[in-house]
């Protein structure tokens, strides 16, 4: 038991912190689908994409959504005892950014598959450290779920021995 | 009881063979997805490639960075095979089908691949075509790691139940 991480979050807490994962699943699945369309049928040919293209917005109005959510379960795993939580998300969020960066450079560069090395290089960057972070707050989230499934085993069998 | 205990400590050994194939598993799923990547940004079909299927193998192993990644989606979609003999062995068949289905969907990504090279040979040239087979290839790359995701939770909870379930049920039986 000394081993687990179950922090001072409560059940409740708990509960609600993972249905946040959950949806930042959904987020990090919209993210990854509305990537890999730009990726397959804006930017494969000789097209590129700006800034203000509908398609870019929505990758990116989702890509702060899934940082906001990565961000608050970090917050929580730092504030309720649950290090190894706070840590993946960390580095989950540490990604987020430098994939951010990645994303920009792409944009910046010119946008498309024949702008140049320094286009590819930040869309590489983007897309394997979206990835990591995926796995990253995976981890956090598993961890929440052994959190809950300890706490709900506990409780019981200590009201019943007092 | 103490056999209860012996049977305890083996699934949780198993279980814990099981979690060391899948930190494989995910480690691989990400090499496969920065190889893919780097593919998708810096491979181009060389215009020698014939669209029949020995060429298109044999394009497998004549780039080096083609190579990378298939041998890593390889790689990672084997791992399930441990996994599942594994789960089976503790009776988790939940995490079996998960696994099975997993490594299905990635079967299709399998073919979807090959299928891009063809489309993309200079005698083909359907670049539509070509755009499909990668979208196929990149969805079912996701369900399988979902479908791997998924198997995880349940492994935590059997795990979970091994550890913190039945030993306080044999300290209240005890009492």
């Amino acid at each position: 038991m000394e081993r687990e991480e179950i922090g001072n979050l409560g059940l409740r807490g708990l509960s609600l912190t993972l249905r946040l994962c959950y949806a930042n699943f959904l987020v990090y699945l919209l993210l990854y689908v509305t990537g890999m369309y730009i990726n397959i049928y804006v930017t494969s040919g000789v097209n590129t994409i700006g800034i203000s293209d509908i398609t870019n917005i929505v990758h990116m109005v989702l890509a702060i959504v899934n940082f906001a959510f990565t961000f608050v379960i970090m917050v929580v795993g730092f504030l309720y005892a649950m290090r190894k939580v706070a840590l993946f998300s960390l580095g989950a969020v540490a990604s987020l950014v430098i994939a951010t960066v990645g994303g920009m450079l792409f944009l910046s560069t010119g946008g498309g598959r024949q702008s140049g090395d320094i286009t590819l290089l930040g869309g590489w960057v983007m897309s394997f450290l979206f990835m990591l972070a995926l796995f990253l707050s995976y981890y956090a989230t598993l961890k929440i779920v052994r959190a809950i499934r300890i706490t709900e085993l506990v409780k019981p069998t200590e009201q019943r021995m007092t | 009881m103490t056999n209860t205990s012996s049977e305890n400590e083996k699934t949780s050994k198993t279980l814990h063979r099981i979690f060391l194939f899948l930190y494989l598993q995910f480690a691989f799923y990400w090499a496969t997805i920065a190889a893919g990547m780097y593919d998708n940004y810096y491979y181009a079909v060389p215009s020698t490639v014939q669209a029949n299927f020995s060429n298109i193998f044999l394009q497998f192993f004549a780039a080096p960075d083609v190579f990378v990644h298939v041998a890593f989606a390889v790689l990672s979609t084997s791992m399930s095979i441990p996994v599942i003999v594994y789960a089976r062995r503790v009776g988790l068949s939940k995490v079996v089908l998960l696994h099975v289905g997993a490594m299905s969907s990635r079967l299709v990504g399998f073919v979807a691949g090959p299928l891009f090279i063809y489309f993309s040979t200079s005698s083909i040239n359907n670049a539509m075509s070509a755009s499909l087979s990668t979208f196929i290839m990149a969805s079912v790359f996701l369900v399988a790691v979902i479908l791997t995701f998924l198997s995880r939770i349940f492994i935590v909870r059997e795990d979970v139940r091994i550890k913190f379930a039945a030993p306080m049920q044999q300290s209240l039986v005890g009492r």
